[in-house]
């Protein structure tokens, strides 16, 4: 599947050449992008760190589900946002970016992962060997995702 | 008597400060702990300001927020100074004379100052606070600060990043 005209199209995009064009809207997105980075990948971290038995331990792991999952929810939401269009502005660039393309594989399974596992999580406690699993899979996927992003800057 | 600017230079210069600069694998690196470590540091922080200013995580109390995550965030913030200070080795004539870089400063001392004041004032009535209690509005202000500290402190962090010549 060629996926080079959608980038193409999205680098030429009135979108893109707005966004180009301003001296302070690329820094502004990518400001916004960390906030929402710094919620989603703080909160999951502690209920990764739950799962792995540390951190708030006086609630049961549902409960700290519970707790977090709106605001994974606003920074996944964030982060999505202003990274679309940072990648529309930057189009042509990510098409030839291999950690682009591993952020994106990464992002798409840690994404698939806590809708499953982490909504899952809200409705029921998991078993001790679940729970490590499922702790320890979270935190490579979404420290992968955020390890690959800052890589497309340096190759 | 050496001026600060010259410290600095003094600073980017040297050594380590060079090899850290010019490296292929290690500056990216430091940089993306940096980054990352937000998550630990300023990411759990963020958990406990929002349950002080009463914008979420109502299952667990404040004493408890504070208590069985103080190892992780003071050992992420721990994790930011040295990646940072390694960083600002590596740039410190560039960042010094960077205006967002001092913002950065600023609003870093600011935080460190609020978490303090809350440490003194507060942290001793934590225990007191239970689910049913509405919190102290200083306690809740401390929240709030230390909220738009933080963001300040990522924002002006960002820029500086962005338009370092």
């Amino acid at each position: 599947m060629n996926l080079h005209p959608v980038f193409l199209w999205l680098d030429h995009s009135a979108l893109a050449n707005v966004v180009r064009a301003s001296t302070w809207a690329f820094a502004a997105l990518e400001v916004i992008h960390l906030f929402g980075l710094t919620l989603l990948l703080g909160s999951i971290s502690v209920l990764d760190l739950r799962l792995l038995g540390g951190g708030l331990r006086d609630q049961t792991i549902s409960e700290i589900a519970l707790d977090i999952t709106p605001w994974t929810m606003i920074g996944l939401g964030t982060v999505v946002a202003t990274g679309l269009v940072l990648a529309t502005a930057e189009a042509n660039r990510l098409y030839e970016s291999g950690p682009f393309l591993i952020k994106m594989i990464l992002f798409a399974l840690a994404v698939t992962f806590t809708f499953t596992f982490q909504r899952g999580l809200t409705k029921s406690e998991p078993t001790h060997g679940a729970a490590l699993r499922g702790g320890i899979i979270s935190l490579l996927l979404w420290f992968g995702v955020g390890f690959a992003g800052r890589a497309i800057a340096f190759f | 008597m050496l001026s600060l600017y010259q410290i600095c230079q003094f600073i980017e210069d040297s050594q380590i400060g060079t090899a850290i600069r010019e490296s292929q694998i290690v500056f990216p690196v430091i940089e993306s702990f940096h980054v990352l470590g937000l998550a630990v540091s300023a990411g759990t922080i963020v958990l406990l300001d929002l349950r002080l200013t009463g914008l979420g995580m109502q299952r667990v109390l404040p004493a408890q927020l504070m208590h069985r995550l103080k190892a992780w965030y003071i050992t992420g913030f721990i994790l930011m100074m040295i990646t940072g200070g390694l960083l600002f080795w590596a740039e410190a004539e560039k960042l010094y004379r960077s205006p967002t870089f001092r913002w950065k400063l600023v609003f870093l001392v600011i935080a460190g100052l609020n978490a303090a004041y809350y440490e003194f004032k507060y942290v001793p009535k934590m225990n007191h606070w239970d689910g049913n209690t509405s919190l102290p509005s200083g306690a809740k202000l401390a929240g709030w600060c230390s909220l738009i500290s933080w963001a300040a402190v990522i924002g002006f962090g960002r820029w500086t990043a962005y338009g370092l010549k």
